[in-house]
């Protein structure tokens, strides 16, 4: 029996092998191994939560107490206000308990769930307890968008003005845009505080950040890292132990442990490079670069606020750029260029709200210099080449909604080559071949479902309904990008 | 802040209330389920962080005749292949249908699993400090055993041996609350 507890705890600890996973997977066919396994995770998963809680327990009565000392409260006040902290945390579960009075440490054990979701609402601050944030604090960014947000402090709006101190998200997505450019998109449960216009402070949870150039030198700082942004886009995730996880989605930024800033150099991280640090180990560890947890966030962040259907919007990192990545499954979105001015004005195919069966080529359509813009890739490529000649092709339907209006799509070889440099992805790849728009295809004139474009009225969501096979390959959608106001 | 209160807010609070208590209620066996298969707390608890996002987002779509566990973990199963596919671990221990029989096996659990994590506070606070201390080096400092080892001046495999005795010690003592419990 202890024999097979040790294997089981190695593998929860350590993970197995190949040749130890393929033995560990026969045993499992097992029903009774099954329930091992269970009743051994469980006891894993209940002993990290017990013991973290336990943890943050005593040092918060610590700090009471280290705080009483400096006012000269009674030991009986530290109990009083530690059982405060203790019941808030647990107010949302005590409707569930019904058999008789609750029993503290049984509330304490369902108040680490709450706290899960809370984000660590209850755990006093050290020495300077962070603030709600207020109208009356001066505007340093602005709630941009939400998504099934749900906020600590209540209900706020979209456009509302966020000034310094804590936001709380419980759940959904959050952007906050900054006056100076930057956008941070925090994915609930997360506490996140704002300092000042550009040092901000994520206690738990997880967000993504992208820096312009107006930007450089924001700042985020961890439990257990400051992180200095030098013109990039990256993803931080806290977890309730304060362990912190770096990942490097475009361009470079700085990390240091916290504290020691000042006194070292931090360690320049770059596109692709992912970093660990735990608290109390003072080291900061390269690991996988993984961007699952970010999936949410990251396109937000980007300006695609929506992708339905088989539009997918692509993983942040070096290689998920145009020419690099493939997926035959998708529209795959790209992002590819941010803040562009244009010298010239720019001719595009299409630029009008409406139904297009084709997305013809307009001489009269331009972009006029001057205008800020963002530029997209939707790439169809693949899936068109694999199905182009078979017969019953299936319909590629899918829509993506943007967070500016879309000022032009571009879906001509010629004007996709001549836009590659300007608006293309700079580490793409971008292939000289037919790419957009074929001639007038038989099909067109057997009756067979035509291709759809959709551009809803507001010209924020571009919907899209083509055969596999179709004459699409890619799209270039041009986005406006207002620019940025000064702070008020 | 002001708060404004119109009927949408309330339908939304009351959505959102109603998320809470289920997530609640579910939460302790999605997570069981996710460290059951991901060896990383860090991983684990990020994945289970995930799937209490994409069950808010998608709360509208649960069939309140149906167990929310069952939805859960449904919902858990594929964002655990995805982990292991976008991690790049193309050798999953679990095939699709283990994923789904151990989903059935926690849940299956789910009935006690409050009275088992409230007999563990209890064999909790009986272990002896040294005990609790190693357990803290493993559980809230996330240190492995050869980190341990090399802390405490053991060696690795021994710490791993002890940690095993260790939890046996406090499995055993959870049953043993429990069959008290009920014999009263």
């Amino acid at each position: 029996m202890t024999n097979q507890q040790e294997n089981l705890d190695q593998y929860l600890n350590s993970g197995l092998g190949p040749e130890d996973a393929s033995q560990f997977e026969q045993w499992l066919q097992e029903n009774q191994n099954l329930h091992l396994l269970a009743a051994r995770a469980e006891l894993h998963t209940d002993l990290r939560r017990s013991l973290q809680r336990r943890n943050v327990q005593q040092e918060a009565m610590a700090h009471f107490r280290d705080l009483n000392s400096q006012s000269g409260e009674t030991e009986s006040d530290t109990q009083r206000q530690a059982q405060t902290f203790s019941n808030s945390a647990s107010t949302v579960v005590s409707t569930t308990n019904t058999d008789g009075p609750p029993k503290k440490w049984f509330i304490l054990a369902m108040a680490t769930a709450a706290i899960f979701l809370l984000a660590f609402l209850s755990i006093p601050e050290a020495t300077s307890p962070p603030q709600q944030t207020d109208a009356s604090s001066p505007r340093i960014a602005r709630i941009a968008y939400q998504q099934n947000a749900g906020w600590l402090s209540g209900s706020r709006e979209t456009g509302d003005a966020i000034g310094d101190g804590v936001v709380q998200l419980e759940v959904g997505i959050a952007r906050l845009d900054f006056s100076n450019g930057a956008t941070v998109t925090l994915q609930g449960p997360a506490k996140f505080e704002i300092l000042s216009a550009d040092r901000t402070r994520l206690h738990q949870g997880v967000l993504t950040v992208h820096v312009p150039g107006t930007a450089i030198g924001f700042e985020i700082e961890t439990p257990t890292i400051d992180v200095v942004d030098l013109g990039t886009a990256f993803g931080l995730a806290v977890g309730v132990d304060g362990e912190t996880d770096v990942c490097v989605f475009e361009g470079e930024v700085e990390v240091s442990v916290i504290g020691e800033k000042s006194n070292t150099k931090g360690r320049l991280l770059h596109a692709g490079n992912a970093v660990r640090s735990t608290p109390l180990d003072g080291k900061i560890e390269s690991v996988l670069y993984e961007t699952n947890r970010f999936k949410d966030g990251w396109p937000v962040t980007s300006g695609v606020l929506q992708a339905t259907g088989l539009m997918k919007f692509v993983s942040p990192g070096p290689e998920f750029v145009p020419g690099r990545y493939e997926d035959n499954e998708h529209i795959v979105v790209f992002a590819e260029r941010q803040g562009i001015t244009l010298d010239s004005e720019i001719p595009v195919d299409l630029t009008s709200p409406g139904l297009y069966q084709r997305i013809h080529r307009h001489n009269d359509q331009k972009i006029a210099a001057g205008t800020t813009v963002r530029s997209y890739l939707l790439q169809l490529d693949p899936l068109g080449t694999r199905e182009r000649n078979s017969e019953n092709k299936p319909r590629v339907t899918g829509q993506i909604t943007f967070d500016k209006p879309v000022i032009g799509l571009i879906a001509s070889t010629s004007r996709l080559t001549n836009t590659d440099t300007l608006l293309g992805h700079p580490d793409g790849q971008y292939k000289t071949a037919r790419r957009g728009i074929e001639p007038t295809r038989k099909e067109d004139n057997l009756g067979i479902k035509r291709d759809a474009v959709i551009l809803s009225d507001d010209r924020r969501t571009l919907s899209l309904d083509l055969s596999a096979g179709s004459a699409v390959d890619q799209i270039r959608v041009i986005v406006e990008e207002t620019e940025q106001k000064p702070n008020r | 802040m002001e708060k404004r209160s119109t009927k949408r807010d309330e339908s939304e609070n009351a959505r959102r209330e109603a998320f809470t208590q289920y997530w609640m209620a579910a939460e302790p066996s999605v997570s069981a389920y996710v460290f059951a298969v991901i060896s990383s707390f860090h991983d684990a608890e990020d994945l289970v962080q995930q799937v209490a996002q994409e069950t808010a987002r998608r709360f509208d779509q649960y069939d309140p005749e149906r167990p929310f566990l069952g939805w859960a973990l449904w919902i858990t199963k594929s964002r655990v292949i995805d982990f292991y596919r976008q991690s790049g671990r193309d050798r999953l221990v679990f095939s699709d249908d283990l994923l789904i029989r151990l989903g059935e096996v926690i849940a299956s659990r789910d009935a006690g699993r409050n009275e088992r994590r409230e007999a563990l506070e209890h064999c909790l606070d009986s272990l002896p400090e040294r005990s609790r201390k190693l357990l803290d080096l493993r559980y809230v400092e996330n240190a492995h055993s050869d980190r341990i080892a090399k802390s405490l001046g053991s060696t690795s495999a021994s710490i791993r041996v002890t940690l095993t005795r260790l939890r046996d010690r406090l499995a055993a003592c959870v049953q043993k609350r429990l069959a008290m419990d009920e014999a009263r």
